[in-house]
């Protein structure tokens, strides 16, 4: 009985992943190059903005923003498309029983999966730099669920959050702008201001952020910073969580 | 009547949707602030249910009548946990399909092969299983040449045959169907007839939302007539129908 319904669990979960997929791709193989495409091209537009004209100072320049990039990019498509999840899937949550959550879970699953698939390219680029891989891909696994479930949070809020106010998607738009440089994704966080940094690592993605990196850039684990940020995605999914258990018996009726 | 132990039991169950003026976003929370708070300590209500006690037996079949806005839908959707009640209690006792409305959960842009198996595992079916039961789906719903077009090229009768197919080769224990019978020609009517009997002798509850007074003649035996979200009706078929008519 248990282990049925486990399965009936990962089944709903699957079904929903692949629909996404075949709404995003019209299930074309190219469609994940196709999700390759935006980060690459505007890293490249920073690298020439930053490296060629502003002249700064970065070993492996490449590496250490397109791992930044990447791991944005997983992060902002997921909060944009959370946004509308429920909207778009009214249909299912009008007039089926679906548990609403594997929604918002779905929609973060199919953006991880093409997330752990720039894992090889940023592998590639490494030994192309010349650094080696190390123990610190020991923990990866960590960093990679800690992503998640900060990602999840955020969505949660987002989606919920959403239903009351329409225009949140762009307004979302416009914040994750604003946060892209607010965290040091394309400049390292030397490059700030001493006194500033304090502030810059106030910011609950900073850590995740340094953690995820220092897999592919140093490459070496501080065990206190990837606790911090474990910390803080654990807190960001609770709350994301709970606000959406408090929305969710009147899910039907706002879509 | 009331050996069995209940599939569907409400016991004092209300029910109130807020009514709300426009579409909030936040741009129109700031430019119409006081009505918004005002909104959100005066909500407008309509109430649907209103204290609604109710008991279905197994295998049991329940006409639902009432005019428009009466709480049919409400009723079938509280028993599928799409919505929830406000006070009261629900229990259900027994796996439920639903047909809610015409295409019912249909994703347009996917084709009516993935769609079978979207709309079962959601409603509870693993793939497996559902794969097993795909060819009778498609064969009960008459549609082989269009199963792998999107759905939005059927028509609104493919579309409800294949709803109806799914829903009923999942062999529910209980089956939630709302105002959607009334479609297909004289041939599809025949094969849906012998399937609901089949379903209905194998001890499926049914609770059946419709106008049509045939349909409700032919499948229920016992029937509940909803006026303003109360129950002004309930009893056998004949006797029911006898005082509206």
């Amino acid at each position: 009985m248990i282990s049925e319904k486990a399965i009936l669990i990962k089944d709903q979960i699957m079904v929903l992943i692949a629909k996404d997929f075949k709404l995003k791709y019209n299930s074309t193989a190219l469609g994940f190059l196709w999700s390759l495409c935006m980060p690459i091209a505007q890293s490249l537009v920073y690298f020439f903005a930053f490296r060629v004209i502003m002249r700064f100072k970065v070993d492996n320049y490449l590496l250490y923003m397109l791992s930044g990039m990447f791991l944005w990019n997983f992060f902002c498509s997921s909060i944009i498309m959370s946004c509308n999840t429920f909207i778009l899937n009214g249909q299912l949550i009008k007039k089926t029983s679906v548990t609403r959550h594997f929604l918002i879970q779905g929609t973060i699953a199919s953006e991880f999966i093409h997330f752990a698939l720039t894992i090889p390219i940023l592998v590639i680029l490494m030994i192309v730099s010349g650094i080696m891989p190390s123990w610190s891909f020991l923990f990866l696994p960590v960093v990679l669920i800690n992503l998640s479930m900060f990602t999840l949070g955020c969505a949660f809020l987002a989606a919920t959050i959403n239903m009351y106010l329409r225009d949140l998607e762009r307004i979302i738009g416009i914040l994750l702008q604003l946060a892209f440089f607010l965290i040091p994704i394309v400049y390292p966080l030397e490059s700030i201001p001493e006194k500033y940094r304090f502030y810059i690592k106030l910011n609950p993605f900073f850590y995740l952020l340094k953690s995820w990196r220092d897999i592919f850039y140093t490459p070496q684990i501080d065990l206190a910073d990837l606790g911090t940020g474990c910390l803080q995605s654990t807190v960001i999914l609770v709350i994301g969580y709970l606000v959406y258990r408090y929305k969710e018996p009147r899910l039907a009726e706002m879509v | 009547m009331r050996m069995e132990k209940p599939s569907v039991k409400f016991e004092n169950v209300s029910k109130k949707y807020i009514l709300r003026r426009r579409s909030y976003g936040l741009k129109s929370v700031i430019l119409h602030l006081p009505q918004y708070i005002n909104d959100l300590h005066n909500p407008r209500v309509f109430e649907a249910l209103k204290s609604i006690d109710l008991e279905i037996s197994q295998g049991e079949t329940l006409g639902i009548i009432g005019h428009n806005g009466s709480g049919k839908t409400s009723l079938l959707s509280l028993i599928g946990n799409v919505i929830r009640p406000d006070s009261g209690r629900i229990t259900v006792d027994g796996r439920i399909s639903m047909m809610l409305s015409l295409g019912t959960g249909f994703c347009q842009e996917l084709s009516g092969r993935e769609n079978i198996i979207l709309n079962g595992v959601l409603q509870g079916i693993t793939r497996k299983r559902m794969n097993e039961l795909m060819d009778d789906i498609i064969d009960f719903s008459g549609i082989e040449e269009f199963i792998d077009s999107p759905i939005f090229q059927y028509s609104s009768g493919m579309q409800t045959r294949l709803g109806f197919g799914i829903v009923t080769a999942l062999q529910p224990e209980i089956l939630l169907v709302d105002e959607v019978m009334a479609v297909g020609d004289v041939n599809f009517a025949k094969k849906c007839d012998e399937r609901m009997t089949k379903l209905l002798n194998n001890g499926t509850t049914l609770l059946l939302v419709s106008h049509n007074m045939h349909d409700i003649r032919k499948y229920c035996k016992r029937v509940i007539r909803l006026d303003h979200g109360q129950i002004v009706e309930d009893g056998p078929t004949e006797d029911v129908l006898k005082k509206i008519i």
